[in-house]
């Protein structure tokens, strides 16, 4: 009896709820209830209709399924219940983000070349500013530049009596963090793996941006792209294009040594949200966080392309990371180092520079919230400022000289601007609120809820997985309640401002590839969440404490494999990522790379595609490349004859092909199919020798 | 270019390292007051007690402990810490070094102790190679020799600078700037001129005062500076360009002397060497262009009035005198001048004031100096505003008073930006030395110095002129557009302030570097050393832009033609006509007009008088009516774009190409070549001329109605500007003389009078037939106009009516052409 009593007892012990506990999970469950049913409703709801963007119709059809209007009323609710739970289950307040305040103990100043590396960089800026400078030499104008970051770094660093860390020093950090360390060694090889593994083939295929890209990585290499501050392919500064032309010149002009650049970046991404996360939501976040954000789609997808946006992610995590540990230790050389990147954002993918933005926000914050903060760090704001303003002379003195090159991108894209997408669609100030509403909807409900067509994804499915979406929701709930906090605010505006600005107010929403910033805090906010169910859950009773860990994993797993499974199943299978033309571009190369200097390509790609595309120069940089579209004899006859000639027709013109052929007799040819397609013909090849050539009589 | 960019960098790039360490003493708590006590004495440094009058020879005494004040005390210890004031005073001979320790004790006596320099001291360390020392040796000697007396050394200086001035100006004078200008030409023309009329102008004035320029009469001063050289070695492009380089050894010298006398500058020689590397000054100082007169005399006018507000109030007269050359030198200067007078008359009214008697007779100087001026303005017709119109200043457009102020404000920060001063500007390339900005970059931080440091002193006459000349030289250029002759005058403020700023630099450089307390730091040579290498780094860069002009200069802008560089004045005349017409006594020549400005002045320039007839300024179209037409003694230079004109006309049988004269990039600039004229010129001619003078049709809005026009062909289709309210604006006529207009108006305009702005003519003739309406028989008004002023406004009454009219003939003959003429008309109205 005393047995069963004892087994009775412990059962009791382990099982019972506290009556305030057992009310916070009843709300839980209830908002984690309600919160499946938003998930539900939204996902039944016809969202391919275009009256289900139209916000004027919502509150008529908000018995149907027609608009997205019920289920966000009930995430809404779902929200407001989570919170409510979460307090019943006494879940701490969230603590203020700690800053210093105390001023640096003060040390005898050192010869610094404050002016040198200023007065440097403001020749920088007007060298590049002045068109047509006489004597503009682009080495040296490097050399100017470099030697202005490198004085600045210097001074900072004997500044502050910096040191590199010795043997034992380095040994004893080990000794205290391996643990994490190693976890976080084999979580970045995780995310570096799902980034890497069938590189070449997923997505499919090799984009022609992406070609543009190696094309420009092959200019640097060649020698043929100075001057070097200025801006190319995409209105892009050329330092854009070195990490790619650094691997290009490792790994050879193939589609891997391409996209090895964005992985390296997405990798290193998730690495500084981590480090972000750790530092103002703390470890077991952070940890989720990254698990979330290994699996993540549309990461994982932009980390496998070519172009360089993936690196608004890594820039916005680091920058972020960097001004909030600098704030909190009042250390210089994060706000250096943080300066360094904020400078370096204008040399990049144009989205970036939404990362300084985000930065000196959360800079902005950190001062109205912490009264002492201005005068105990301004050496530190001094510092980050005259750093992004040494990095980013040059390029600034080039984007002086030619504001539209600066301007290129937002007018191409923005929806205020008078570019030709607002022409076309008779955009006026009278139905433009409307739009934006449209705009927002279409590019925040792609995290939860909808698909989100083309923009380089074309993703059939929401973001986020079915619970991904729900702990994103309920993590942005709570994150609400704590927006008067520095690091709540400042995660807030990190996922909204490339929402808002890179998508909401440009063409095209979901614009994928122009709000890649918001995907990393949007994972941290669903890791939130997840943390705060887990926090909360372990105050029922102890078997709750003991399961809670496992049941986290599981649901991490989950939501993992999910993922995983969408991106690499699902998402492949179903083509989603496919482009006939870039497969054409792509898959050509094997026919046209091997004809060297002794051949040339004729291509028959109108109205579908021109030699000019950049998978073609990019595989192929040696091969002279001719567009041929009108086919008769005499421009037969026309042709250059001193080479061996490869005509290549899309499939439309197969036909046409065929001609060339009956008048070209004995050349070889082929028809290459798709390669996920394999019903379907790719091109059609015809390949005829120099003496055939010249053996033409029209 | 690229060696330049660099050189600037690393200069830049030392002058910021000297930065840092001054960031570097402040932060350590030094003042940066202390950098400028190196103009002080040590008297006036803050926080430093004056010294007192004091025994003649150093001495050691204990000094009496004096509390401190409550004011000074900040230590929150209530009891006072006694301080101790030690008053020093001491005679030393030249070139003595005295070091004093000053001691006190724990009540705050003060102990003085005086250590005279031990010649040990001078040693150096026994540990070092003997070869060592002794070269050490060697090189501390020569050194010591080295240590001249400072002043004599900066008047070395200064003459060194003045030589390399001249010599940086007349080396290859000929060659750089490439062109000889039209405008070069005509000062010596006009000073032959006005010998060969025994000193009088063209309508008989004694000594006019001013010499027409094209359109303008604004050649005064440049031209009687020429008459000696003319008359001493007649007329070269050495000596035109040298007499202005000579002149402008004035600007040279009043700069250098300035900032001895004015300043107190250690370094004054500076602003000589650096006004001569000016590039913008650089090139026009070889020119003979009247601006460069203008600032000469206007850098010894600011001279002789620092002279008068400093030192002498006679010496006002001088700069009476000097005001006066400089605004007999250039028209657009004359504003300039004003506003600079302007600004320092209240600048320094008090001292004007109290100088009021000699003013007084100053002003009876000025009267007597604005005599020619007053004389011209009251038997002339040509006014500023002339000048202005032919200039397309927008002062004289219809604009809103608002906008044009606009647009001078715009115009005059325009001429004060740094944009404008060290990039290349946007003025014409003739202008500007390639690469090298209008003042060179790395002025920049000096200049940026010297302005601080004018400001900070704002309270010396000195540094306020220098900042009030530097307001007013936009001033006149403002009026029409920013063009580096009109604003040329900016570079002598802008040497001066960068003179000053260099050399507060180079004097905080010796301060610098004598607080390392090494002995050859603390030595005057060390000083004399800085001024030495200062110097030899200004002079190669003088001589390096003159390399780079001489060298690379001909080929920096490859427009030579009318809007580029205008080159060839030498090479057509000098080098070709010339000879041509001197070896073959049959040769005629006709040299094209349209590649330069005023290129008439250069055939009497460089064509000797007995030449002159068989050369003449024309295209072969001015020959075709020549009967019988030229032969092939007969030689045109033509430019390529007439070359391809003449060779697809079929007016010319055959061209022969006989020789050309290429441009420095070695491209074809001029033609040399003998025409054949086709069998059936005549023919040709006759059906071009039907074709031109068939008349033409405009429609327009013209007095609140649709007007139908028909008349002669216009150089411009456009009929609009006679008839826009605007005398400004007009239509030009193309080979139509008479020129004809046939109005027919939609409704009946009343018709009691035509009035008719017409170009400027000596004799013409007006007739208008009014056709009253519904008749086909006009009553026709004609009148003769002659010795009318310029662009004259008539007035023609209809008395015999009719008083409307639907259809009127309007006809303009201008007697003093033949019927190719392009008779202008300005405006015409009927009321």
């Amino acid at each position: 009896m005393n047995f069963l009593k004892r087994i009775m007892q412990v059962a009791y012990h382990q099982l019972v709820i506290p009556t305030a506990q057992r009310r916070g999970l009843i709300l839980l469950l209830l908002s984690l209830t309600l919160a499946w049913v938003a998930y539900l409703t939204l996902d039944l709801s016809i969202f391919d209709l275009a009256a289900y963007w139209d916000v004027t119709l919502w509150f008529s059809t908000l018995g149907e399924n027609g608009s997205p209007l019920a289920g966000l009323l009930i995430y809404l609710l779902a929200g407001a219940i989570f919170v409510a739970a979460l307090r019943q289950l006494g879940l701490p307040a969230g603590r203020e983000f700690p800053i210093a305040t105390q001023a640096a103990q003060p040390k005898q100043p050192r010869f610094g070349f404050w002016a040198t590396s200023l007065g440097l960089a403001a020749l920088s800026f007007l060298h590049n500013y002045v068109i047509d400078l006489p004597g503009y030499n682009n080495r040296f104008e490097i050399l100017l530049w470099l030697t202005s970051i490198g004085l600045l770094i210097a001074t900072v660093w004997r500044e502050n009596h910096f040191h590199l860390p010795g043997i034992a020093t380095v040994k004893a950090w080990w000794r205290a963090n391996w643990r994490e360390l190693t976890g976080l060694g084999i979580l970045l090889t995780g995310v570096l793996l799902l980034r890497l593994i069938d590189l070449e083939y997923l997505p499919f295929a090799f984009a022609n941006d992406e070609g543009e890209m190696g094309k420009m990585a092959l200019c640097l290499l060649n020698g043929d792209c100075a001057p070097f501050f200025t801006s190319r392919w995409a209105f892009q500064p050329t330092l854009a294009f070195v990490p790619t032309a650094i691997s290009v010149g490792i790994f050879g002009n193939t589609a891997v040594a391409v996209r090895l650049v964005s992985v390296l970046i997405g990798t290193l991404a998730v690495l500084f949200a981590y480090l972000f996360t750790r530092e103002t939501f703390g470890q077991p976040t952070a940890w989720i966080a990254s698990v979330l954000a290994a699996t993540f789609p549309p990461h994982v997808h932009f980390s496998r392309q070519g172009f360089d946006n993936i690196i608004d992610s890594l820039s916005s995590a680091l920058l972020v990371w960097l001004v909030l540990r600098g704030a909190r230790k009042n250390a210089p050389g994060y706000f250096l180092a943080a300066g360094l990147v904020a400078g370096l954002c204008f040399y990049t993918y144009p989205g970036s520079r939404l990362a300084p933005v985000i930065a000196l926000g959360a800079l902005a914050w950190i001062s109205l919230r912490t009264p002492r903060f201005l005068r105990a760090q301004w050496r530190n704001l001094l510092i980050f400022l005259i750093a992004a303003i040494v990095v980013v002379a040059p390029i600034a003195g080039h984007f002086t000289a030619y504001p539209a090159n600066f301007m290129a991108r937002l007018e191409r894209e923005s929806l205020f601007v008078n570019g030709p997408w607002q022409a076309h669609n008779k955009l006026e100030a009278a139905n433009l609120a409307p739009v934006i509403a449209q705009q927002f909807f279409k590019s925040t409900l792609v995290f939860i809820a909808t698909s989100g067509p083309l923009q380089f994804f074309n993703t059939p499915r929401p973001y986020f997985s079915p619970l991904g979406a729900i702990l994103f929701v309920l993590g942005l709930a709570w994150l609400i309640t704590r927006l008067k906090t520095i690091h709540g605010l400042t995660l807030f505006a990190w996922f909204w401002a490339p929402v808002i600005i890179g998508s909401t107010l440009t063409v095209g929403a979901p614009s994928h590839q122009r709000m890649l910033a918001s995907n990393l805090p949007a994972v941290i906010i669903a890791a939130l969440g997840l943390t705060a169910i887990f926090r909360g859950l372990p105050r029922l009773n102890p078997l709750a404490r003991r399961l809670a860990p496992a049941l986290l994993l599981l649901i991490l797993l989950v939501n993992g494999v999910a993922d995983i499974q969408f991106y690499f199943g699902d998402y492949r299978r179903g083509h989603y990522g496919e482009d006939l033309s870039n497969e054409i571009t792509y898959t050509s190369h094997r026919y046209i790379a091997p004809l060297g200097e002794q051949g040339r390509l004729f291509l028959i790609g109108s109205p579908m595609m021109l030699t000019r595309f950049g998978n073609f120069d990019y595989f192929a940089p040696d091969v002279e490349k001719y567009d041929f579209n009108e086919i008769t004899r005499q421009a037969l006859a026309e042709l250059p004859d001193d080479k061996n000639a490869l005509f290549l027709a899309i499939p439309s013109r197969e036909t046409d092909l065929q001609t060339i052929a009956a008048w070209l007799p004995s050349g070889k040819w082929s028809v290459e199919t798709r390669r996920y397609l394999p019903d379907e013909p790719l091109f059609f090849a015809y390949l005829v020798s120099r003496e055939q050539l010249q053996g033409f009589q029209p | 270019m690229t060696g330049l960019l660099i050189a600037q960098t690393i200069l830049l790039a030392l002058l910021l390292i000297a930065v840092d360490y001054l960031i570097l003493h402040l932060r350590r708590g030094g003042h940066w007051q202390d950098l400028l006590h190196v103009f002080k004495s040590p008297s006036r440094r803050p926080n430093q007690p004056a010294a007192q009058a004091a025994p003649p020879t150093p001495q050691t005494e204990p000094v009496d402990p004096e509390p401190m004040t409550e004011t000074q005390s900040s230590s929150p210890d209530p009891t006072p810490v006694p301080t101790a004031r030690v008053n020093i005073s001491v005679d030393l001979p030249p070139e003595t070094v005295l070091h004093i320790t000053i001691t006190t004790d724990r009540l705050g006596r003060a102990s003085v102790t005086e250590t005279p320099p031990s010649p040990q001291s001078w040693q150096l360390p026994t540990q070092r190679p003997a070869w060592l020392t002794s070269a050490a040796g060697r090189v501390r000697a020569s050194l010591q020799q080295f240590h001249l007396p400072q002043i004599n050394l900066a008047n070395s200086f200064f003459l060194l600078a003045l030589l390399f001035y001249l010599a940086t100006r007349l080396i290859g004078l000929e060659d750089f700037p490439i062109y000889f200008f039209g405008d070069e030409a005509v000062q010596t023309v006009s000073a032959a001129d006005l010998l060969e009329r025994d000193l009088r102008g063209p309508d008989g004035t004694l000594l006019p005062t001013y010499f027409q320029n094209g359109v303008y009469f604004n050649l005064s001063a440049s031209v009687y500076l020429q008459i000696l050289p003319y008359l001493l070695f007649g007329s070269s492009i050495f000596v035109t360009r040298a007499t202005s380089v000579l002149v402008t050894l004035l600007a040279a010298v009043f700069a250098g002397l300035m900032l001895r006398n004015f300043f107190e500058a250690k370094r004054w020689w500076l602003a000589t060497i650096l006004l001569s590397i000016v590039p913008a000054w650089f090139l026009h100082s070889r020119t003979a262009f009247e601006t460069v007169l203008f600032v000469s005399f206007y850098t010894a006018f600011l001279y002789f009035y620092l002279d008068y507000r400093l030192r002498n109030p006679r010496q006002v007269f001088w700069a009476v005198i000097f005001a006066g050359l400089a605004f007999y030198s250039y028209s657009p200067g004359q504003l300039v001048l004003g506003v600079t007078g302007v600004l320092l008359f209240f600048s320094d009214l008090g001292y004007h004031w109290q100088q009021r008697k000699t003013l007084l007779a100053a002003i009876g100087l000025l009267a007597l100096v604005a005599l020619p001026y007053v004389r011209f303005r009251l038997a002339a017709d040509y006014s500023p505003l002339d000048h202005l119109r032919s200039l397309g200043s927008y002062l004289i457009q219809p604009l809103p008073l608002s906008q044009k102020i606009g647009i001078f404000a715009s115009e005059y920060l325009r001429g004060l930006s740094p944009q404008y001063w060290f990039f290349d500007a946007p003025d014409m390339a003739r202008h500007q030395m390639r690469g090298f900005g209008n003042i060179p970059l790395w002025f920049a931080p000096f200049l940026l110095a010297g302005i601080a440091l004018a400001f900070w002193r704002g309270r010396s006459t000195a540094q306020r002129l220098l900042l009030l000349t530097a307001l007013a030289a936009p001033a006149g250029a403002a009026l029409a557009e920013i063009g580096i002759t009109r604003i040329l005058v900016f570079v002598v403020p802008a040497s001066l302030l960068t003179a000053l700023g260099l050399d507060w630099a180079l004097a905080w450089l010796e301060q610098l570097a004598g607080r390392t307390r090494r002995r050859f730091f603390t030595q005057p040579a060390f000083g004399n050393l800085v001024s030495v290498v200062t110097l030899g780094l200004l002079v190669s860069f003088n001589v390096y832009m003159l390399r780079e002009a001489l060298v690379n200069g001909p080929t920096w802008y490859q427009d030579y033609g009318l809007y580029g560089m205008q080159y060839g004045a030498k090479q057509v005349y000098l080098e070709t006509v010339v000879p041509a017409l001197e070896q073959d006594p049959n040769a005629y020549y006709v040299v094209t007009p349209s590649w330069a400005n005023g290129t008439e002045q250069f055939v009497g320039f460089f064509v000797p008088p007995e030449l002159r007839p068989r050369l003449m300024l024309g295209q072969v179209y001015n020959l075709l009516d020549r009967q019988p037409l030229p032969d092939l003694n007969t030689y045109y230079i033509v430019s390529p774009e007439e070359f391809d004109k003449l060779a697809t006309d079929p007016k010319f049988k055959r061209i022969i190409v006989r020789s050309v004269i290429p441009y420095p990039d070695g491209q074809i600039g001029f033609y040399i070549l003998n025409i054949e004229f086709a069998d059936n010129l005549a023919e040709i001619l006759a059906a071009e001329d039907a074709e031109m003078r068939k008349p033409v049709e405009s429609d327009l809005l013209w007095l609140g109605q649709q007007v139908h026009i028909v008349h002669s062909r216009l150089g411009d289709p456009l009929i609009d500007p006679m008839l826009d309210g605007d005398p400004d604006s007009l239509i030009k006529g193309e080979q139509a003389n008479p020129i004809e207009f046939e109005f027919f108006f939609e409704k009946p305009i009343p018709t009691n009078q035509l009035e008719m702005t017409t170009g400027s003519m000596s004799t013409f003739q007006v007739t208008v037939q009014v056709y009253p309406v519904g008749s086909e028989t006009p009553i026709e008004y004609q009148e003769t106009f002659s010795g009318l002023p310029n662009d004259p406004t008539i007035v023609l009454p209809f008395v015999n009516g009719p008083s409307e009219s639907d259809h009127i003939r309007l006809t303009v003959l201008d007697f003093g052409q033949d019927d190719t003429a392009q008779v202008h008309i300005r405006e015409v109205n009927f009321k």
